[in-house]
Order: structure tokens, then sequence, then C-alpha cells
């Protein structure tokens, strides 16, 4: 059965923000699944709510004023919006773990390097001391830090950027999850950098069998590292298929956009780099019908009346809210 | 840190030299000749002229204030226009309930002013924040002596909890020193727990929406850990440094609240020396008080090095 | 391409730049002031600090008494119809006494936040202006905030003698300092911004610079702070007073009348209540001015 093998599903996940310019919406009717073992990406623009979603399955927002959830998290079968918060924490680092974008801001400036890995240790294991040390160092040269007996006594500011970046990830390993969130972990790194922090996320995926959430903005790396792909826009998810239908069938006009704009090596003529025009619309004014309508070259009047669900189309799995893709008349 | 230390004692010694000039040039901003202002109106020619020689007005002011230096480089504070003892002797034998006083003071405020201000960051817009916010105004608002004045009429007359004035030195009994400490010490501290608050509040709201919070809590963090220890931390650069402003200015003021409970500190020797013209104490109180504060200064500085990592001080 | 700017603008592109930023700023302005107006905190300050003011230009010539009026069997005397907050030790009024102080408080208040403000804007401007004027009047600022404001202020009154002009001096000696650094570190900012540049550029007059563009620009910051002086130097006052080295007997500023309450607070309490009261509220309602004042003019600090 398929069903025993997935980590986690998301159920039309809404996220709702009150603000001071009234009730946003940042996540609307969201749902996907993530099977153990697997590399899912998310996919989108700044503000398309991809980070938005992560945060909320781990429900780091403050529920009493700021945000409103709807809709259903299961995880492996639990349901995380029905447990109690303080009981969350259990889940928190220990099966389910983050990795934020700037190591440098996430990283606490005026703790040590060990202090900030053993904490899960002791938080979730009540692991003393110098076993947390062991298993710090241990993470550590499993994140590929050199000399990580001496690394374990420094400040984060001590240490270079991609350096950061693998502490990050092993604080996030610390207690083994089963489910890895990665919030854009290279978008703040050098290309060179960027290239190894990612394959090291798909080599502990492979070798600790965890499920990973992938989130960034660059279809290139989900092309090296996915299984599968999500693309949100606007709080909505437009497409979802496996990472190669979308790169050899793409059927969203957003998603061929997205594909388009990545630069390619292997072209001959040095085209310009193909840009969506237009600009992602706020939140607080979220367009009728189709909501990439605006900025999309096939769009007409029925795009703009009318919403579109995400519905199955073409091969296994293949889902996409655009009725002229559905009909096939694009 | 030696070189920086070393580096930072420099930096004070012209702030030191415009203190010491600002203090000795006192003497010369008195209108008329200070010894007949010192000793008033029925005071005979002799006696006037014997104290412009005891207090060295005949040489000019240039050597004077050299020699006067030297002294107080050497320990010499001078004695007493009025009654000849030693300075240094005066403000020894009434130094101590100054320093409990301030000491109890600072600790009251922040015994008070920390976990509220940090309580309201945490609550944000709930009603305790606003709470915490009317104190800090009201705090700013009610001058040391007005609260201490008050106090006394709730705590002395109707309730009869503290004694209305007087100093219980230490070794007379904690209880009462603490009793009669009390009141002074909380009309002192008060305005500093507001100002403390105040920034407790706003530095912790800054800290509390940083990633690295949100980072701690994606990790399991409880959230009384959270604000305990991963924020308050990073909070504490600004509070130290009101804290270390704080005590001066607790020190400094402390010579009100004396007057307000009678209590026979260095603000008592002050104000003694105020009536009386006692210019000598005077200076010597406030040239100690300076460097006192600018030693306060170099410490909360020193503390920045030892509080974030980041600063690092050898550079 | 920075040079060619500068020697293509005349004086006619820059005044016409000035001008289109000081309409877009009075825009700003307008609708900081609508919001500031909306402001409660600040509104309630305001009118408590406006009653006070009130009571001190007009109060005196309304009271029948005079402040200093001996009346010995009349002496301690709780509030009734005739005397609204009873009769001191000496039988005077203390509500006239309380009314007359409020032109003291004023008076220093006004003063000492006025003439600091002035003061701190020249040295602010010079030093910003002068490298020597500036490492010579920071070093007298620095020297003079190391002394704790309490005890300048009363080795300075010890000195000059105790008078309300004397308050005046001593307290501006001791909030100078402030108001010069303040201005200063607003004139950097200014300074470094492009137009001020772009008219070095066209030869105006440093002088010109100085006092027709800078000194408009960092008024802001420096009305906050003045009544932030405004308030302590109300506190300081009564201090001073309180102490005896103040404004001298038998004029009544509100730290006397508080100083004799001191002595008679087990029988006589509306001698410390109501002038406390009064000097708490007047304090309360300029720092709740004041706030709303940096909302408004500088809503970057707050």
């Amino acid at each position: 059965m398929e069903k025993n093998n997935d980590l986690l599903i998301v159920e039309n996940l809404t996220t709702t923000f009150n603000t001071e310019r009234g009730k946003l919406k940042a996540v609307d009717g969201v749902s996907f699944n993530v099977k153990n073992g697997e590399i899912l990406g998310i996919v989108g623009e700044s503000g398309c709510g991809k980070s938005v979603t992560s945060q909320s399955i781990m429900r780091l927002y403050d529920e009493k004023k700021f945000a409103e959830f709807k809709g259903k998290i299961l995880f492996k079968g639990e349901s995380l919006f029905d447990i109690p918060l303080p009981k969350m924490r259990n889940y928190r680092g220990e099966k389910i773990s983050m990795i934020f974008q700037d190591a440098l801001s996430a990283l606490n400036p005026v703790f040590t390097i060990g202090e900030q890995i053993r904490e899960p240790l002791w938080i979730h294991h009540r692991m003393k001391k110098d076993a947390a040390k062991e298993r710090a160092i241990e993470l550590l040269t499993l994140v590929g830090i050199p000399d990580p007996s001496k690394r374990i006594d420094q400040y984060p500011h001590e240490l270079s950027g991609g350096m950061r970046q693998r502490v990050m990830i092993a604080i996030a390993l610390a207690c083994s999850p089963e489910l890895l969130i990665a919030d854009e972990p290279t978008t703040a790194l050098d290309v060179t950098i960027q290239a190894q922090i990612m394959d090291l996320i798909v080599e502990l995926n492979k070798k600790l069998n965890m499920g990973v959430i992938l989130i960034t903005h660059d279809l290139a790396v989900v092309a090296e590292t996915c299984n599968r792909v999500v693309v949100m826009y606007l709080g909505q998810i437009v497409e979802e298929a496996t990472v190669t239908e979308i790169f050899d069938n793409p059927m969203h006009p957003y998603t061929k956009g997205l594909l388009q704009s990545i630069p390619r090596i292997s072209d001959e003529k040095q085209e310009r780099l193909f840009m969506i025009p237009g600009t992602v619309p706020l939140l607080s004014n979220v367009p009728h019908g189709c909501r990439f309508a605006e900025r999309c070259k096939y769009a007409e009047e029925a795009c703009r009346q009318n919403n579109q669900d995400l519905e199955s189309c073409g091969g296994a799995g293949h889902k996409v809210r655009c009725w002229k893709a559905i009909k096939g008349i694009n | 840190m030696l070189k920086y230390l070393f580096k930072r004692i420099l930096a004070t010694i012209p702030v030191l030299f415009i203190v010491s000039i600002v203090i000795f040039s006192i003497v010369y901003i008195i209108p008329g000749d200070p010894a007949a202002v010192i000793l008033g109106e029925n005071a005979s020619q002799e006696d006037i002229q014997a104290l412009r020689t005891r207090m060295g007005l005949d040489e000019p002011p240039i050597p004077r204030y050299f020699n006067w230096l030297d002294n107080i480089l050497h320990g010499d504070l001078g004695a007493s226009t009025a009654n000849g003892t030693p300075v240094a002797t005066m403000i020894a034998n009434q130094i101590k309930p100054t320093l409990n006083l301030a000491t109890f003071a600072m600790l009251l405020a922040l015994i008070i002013a920390l976990p509220l201000g940090m309580w309201a960051a945490y609550k944000k817009g709930t009603w305790i924040d606003q709470a915490v916010t009317v104190i800090s105004l009201l705090g700013i608002s009610l001058p040391s002596f007005l609260l201490g004045l008050f106090l006394i009429m709730i705590g002395a007359v109707k309730l009869r909890w503290f004694p209305v004035s007087g100093y219980v030195p230490f070794s007379e009994g904690i209880g009462a020193h603490f009793n009669a400490l009390f009141m002074p010490a909380f009309a002192l501290g008060f305005i500093h727990a507001a100002l403390i608050m105040r920034i407790t509040r706003a530095t912790l709201l800054e800290v509390l929406n940083t990633d690295y919070i949100r980072m701690a809590k994606s990790k399991g963090v409880h959230n009384f850990v959270l604000v305990a220890k991963h924020a308050f931390k990073n909070t504490l650069v600004p509070v130290i440094t009101i804290i270390g402003q704080s005590f001066i200015i607790a020190l400094s003021g402390s010579t009100v609240i004396e007057a307000v409970f009678g209590i026979p500190g260095v603000g008592s020797l002050i104000v003694n020396s105020v009536s009386r013209r006692d210019y000598q104490v005077i200076q010597s109180v406030v040239l100690l008080t300076a460097l006192l504060n600018i030693t306060v200064n170099l410490i909360v500085d020193l503390l920045y090095g030892v509080i974030d990592p980041r600063i690092r001080l050898d550079r | 391409m920075n040079n060619m700017k500068q020697r293509t603008l005349t004086e006619a592109d820059l005044r016409r730049m000035v001008e289109i930023r000081n309409r877009l700023t009075k825009e700003q302005r307008s609708l900081q002031l609508h919001k500031f107006l909306r402001n409660r905190q600040a509104m309630v300050g305001l009118v408590i600090f406006l009653i006070v003011l009130f009571a001190a230009i007009f109060g005196p010539s309304l009271c029948k008494e005079s402040p200093v009026a001996l009346n010995v069997l009349n002496r301690l005397k709780p509030p009734s119809k005739e005397h609204w907050f009873g009769t001191d030790t000496l039988g005077r009024d203390v509500y006239t006494r309380v009314i007359y102080g409020a032109r003291i408080s004023m008076i220093v208040g006004v003063s000492v936040g006025a003439i600091s403000g002035i003061l701190g804007l020249i040295i602010g401007i010079y030093s910003s202006y002068n490298k020597y004027a500036d490492e010579i009047l920071m070093r007298i600022c620095d020297g003079l905030k190391a002394i704790p404001s309490i005890l300048l202020a009363i080795t300075l009154m010890t000195a000059l003698g105790a008078d309300i002009k004397n308050v005046i001096i001593s307290l501006t000696v001791v909030n100078t300092p402030t108001m010069g650094r303040l201005a200063r570190s607003a004139a950097l900012v200014v300074k470094e911004q492009t137009y001020i540049e772009a008219m070095r550029g066209i030869g105006a007059k440093s002088r010109r610079i100085l006092w027709r563009h800078i000194a408009p620009n960092i008024m802001s910051p420096l009305l906050v702070q003045m009544t932030f002086v405004f308030a302590t130097s109300i506190i300081t006052e009564a201090a001073l007073s309180f102490l005896g080295a103040g404004v001298p007997a038998p004029q009544p500023s509100w730290g006397s009348i508080l100083s004799e309450g001191r002595t008679v607070i087990f029988t006589s309490q509306w001698m410390i209540i109501f002038p406390g009261a009064i000097t708490a509220m007047t304090v309360l309602g300029l720092n709740l001015f004041g706030d709303g004042l940096r909302d408004l003019l500088d809503p970057l600090s707050s």
C-alpha cells in the first residue's frame, strides 16, 4: 500500500496571519505528501508561501494571536494540529527538524557551537554533557567539518559561511529526525559551497533514510536533488509532478516560465535569460480567478473569472492548476 | 585584552583632565572673595585673610591647580575648610550607608525590572505589557525624593511598617538594617527599575524576532528556556550599559534620598557642606564620583566582551 | 559622472530640489500631525502641561493672597474652602504657593530647555564642521557628562549661591553637553546627505550651509530632547530647592514646599500630597508629550 509509505501528509493547509492590515492568507489550501526517504522540492518565488508552509508544519507561529491554521497535517498518521501545543515540542528537533536560510542569523551568536548542538540532545534524550559532546563531534564529522573537537568550542562568527551551514545541519540531525525541512539552505552561500551543501543533504538523506522537504526558488537545485516537486504561487500549489515530468513536460505557464529562467551553459547561442513579466501581487490583494493570470501570456477572460482546482493530468501523479493545460490547449 | 584595557585607560585621561579643571575652577566662579563668602558677613578682615592663605587663594591659579592635582594623585584630598578634618576621613566615615543604599536600590530595581521587562516583551500587547509600560512611565515621571515622601506617608505614618527615618548599620542586625533601608532604596531605585524595564522590553522584543530564536524553537526548546537563556544573554549588552549608568546616578541621587530619610551618608556630608560652603569636601566627593563613573563605564565595556563573543576587545 | 552632475546643477535647480524636499516633508508632517492629534497619550500630556503653564502665567494674578503672607494664627490648617490645599507652618496658603511655585518651575524648565537647546545646536553644528572644534568641544562635553548631573548642579549652586538665575545657569551647564552630542550626531548625518554635498559643489558658503540647511534639519531630535530636559529640569530644580540649594526662601518652589512638608509629615500631609501630585503630574505630562513628539518628529529613534 502506498498510504503506509507516507511520512507526512498535508491536506488542505491554510495559514492566516492577523496583521495590522487585516487578515492575510499566506497559504491557501495546500496539499502534498512526503514519502519515507524521499526528497520533495517546494519551489516558488519569495512570498509564495513556501516558508510559511514549512513553519506551519512545525507550528512555529504564535497561534494565540498571530496565526490561524486550517486543514490537516498528518505526521506518520498523527494529526499535528490536534496535539496540544506544549507536546509539539517533542516533535520539534526530535522527529522533525529544520534548516534555516541564513546560518549566521540562525545560530545564536553568544553560545558555542558545541552548546548549540548539545541542546536538542539534552532536551530530547537527556544526554549528559560528555556523551552529548561525543555525539556532537560525531555529528560534525558526519557533516564534514574538519577538526571537530576544536570547532565545538568556537562561536558561530568564527566559522566560514559554509561551515556554519554545516553546523546548522548537524544541529538539525542531532536527534536523527525522520523529516528534515530545509528552507533555502544554500541561498546565502557561494556557488561552490552550495553544491557541497546540497550533496551533503542528498547523501545524508540516503544514509539516514529520512524524508526531506527542500524549499527553494531554484529549479536547478531541485533537478539535481529531488524526487518530486511542488510548484507554489501566491499561497497555492500550481503544479505537482516528479522531477523528470516537470522538466520534460511542464504544464503550468508559471512552471514553464521558471524553467525558462534557468541559465543553461549548454546553449549554443547566448540567449537572453527569460523573465516572467510583472511581480507577485500582494497577499492583501489576491486577484480573482487564476492568481497567475495577470502575468500569464496565455491568459484570457475565462482565466480571470473562474477558479481552477488542482487536477490530475498526464503522467502518474502529475497535477496542475490550469484549465488550458488540462484541456491541452497550449 | 590587556592592550585594550591600557588603551581605554589612556583614553580616559583627557576626560579626567577636563573633570579636574571643572572641579578645580568651582572656587573661582564664586562671586566675590570666596573666603569672605565662606566666613559670612560678620568675619573680620584678619580671619578672611587667614582663610585665603589657608586655601591658597593668594597663589596664582595655574600653579595652585598643579599643586592640588599632585596632592590628589598622592591620595591627599586636603582638609575641610570648615573644621580642618581630612576630607578622606570624612568620606570614609560616611561612605558605607551610601554604598549600601545605592547597591540595595540597584538590586531592587533589577529584581523588579528584569522579570517584568522580559515578561512584558514575551506577552507583548497583553494587559501585563500595558501595565509594565504604565509603571515605567510613572517611574520616570516620579522624582525620587517625592516618591520617598509618599512612601514615608504610607509605609511609616499610615502602616507603621518601616521607620520614618534613620539608618541602622549592618552590624546592629540584618533585619533592622534592611527594614530601615527598604523605603529609601525603593524610592531611589524605582526610576532605574523603570528605565531598565523599558530597555529590557524593547531589546527583548527585537531579539525574540530573530532567526536564532526561531531556530531554537524548532529544536524543541521550552518557551521559558527560550526567553531565559537564548534571548536573555543577547539582551544583556544594552541592559548592562544602562545598569552601569543607573548605579552611578543612584549613587549620586542618594544625596537627595539621604536628606529625605535622614541617612548619615556621603549625601548628608554634601548637603552639610553646601550649607557650610565647604568647597574642599564638595570638590573631593564630586571628583571621586566622576572617577568612579569612568571606572564603571570601563567595567561595562569590558563586560561586553564577556557577554558577546563577537565583540573583540583586543582589536 | 558625479562631477558632471555637479557642474550642470544650478542654484535654481538646487532651490527646486530643496523646495520639493520641503514640500514632501511638509506633507509627511501633516500626515504625522494627524496621527499625533489622535495620539491620546500625547494629547493628555499636552493638556496637563498647558494647564500648568496657564496656571503659572495667569494664576498669580488670580490669587487673592500673597505666597509669602504670614498668618501665624492660621498655621497648619487642613484643606478648607478658604485654603484649598491647607496652610503651611507659617500659615501661608499652600495653594497660592503651589501656583507661584509653578511659575518658578516653568521659568526654569523653559529657560533651561531653550538655552541648552540653542547652545547644543551651536556646539553640535560647529563640531560637525570643524575637526579641531569637534575635538575640544566633545572632550569638554565628555568631561562634564562624567560628573553625575545632580552633583554637578549642587556644586555649581554652592559656588554661585542660591538664586533662580543661578539654578538656570547650573542646569544649563548640566544639560548642554547631552544636547551638543545629540546635535553633533544629527548634524553629521545631515552633512552626509547628497544635497549638502551638491551645494558645496556649486560653491555655497559654508556658514550659509551650516545655518540655513543643516540647522533646520537637526531641530527635530533637539526639540524632542528639549521637552525631556524641561521635565528633568523641573525635577532637579525641585530637588535642589528641597536640599536648600535651589531657589532661596521665602520664594515658593515646589521643592521647598515639599521640604517644609517633610518636617510635618506626621501631622500635615496636605503639604506633601498636593504639591507632590502636581509636580508628578507636570513631569508626567511633559514625558507623555515628549514621547508623542518623538513619534511625530523623530520616528526612527523610538
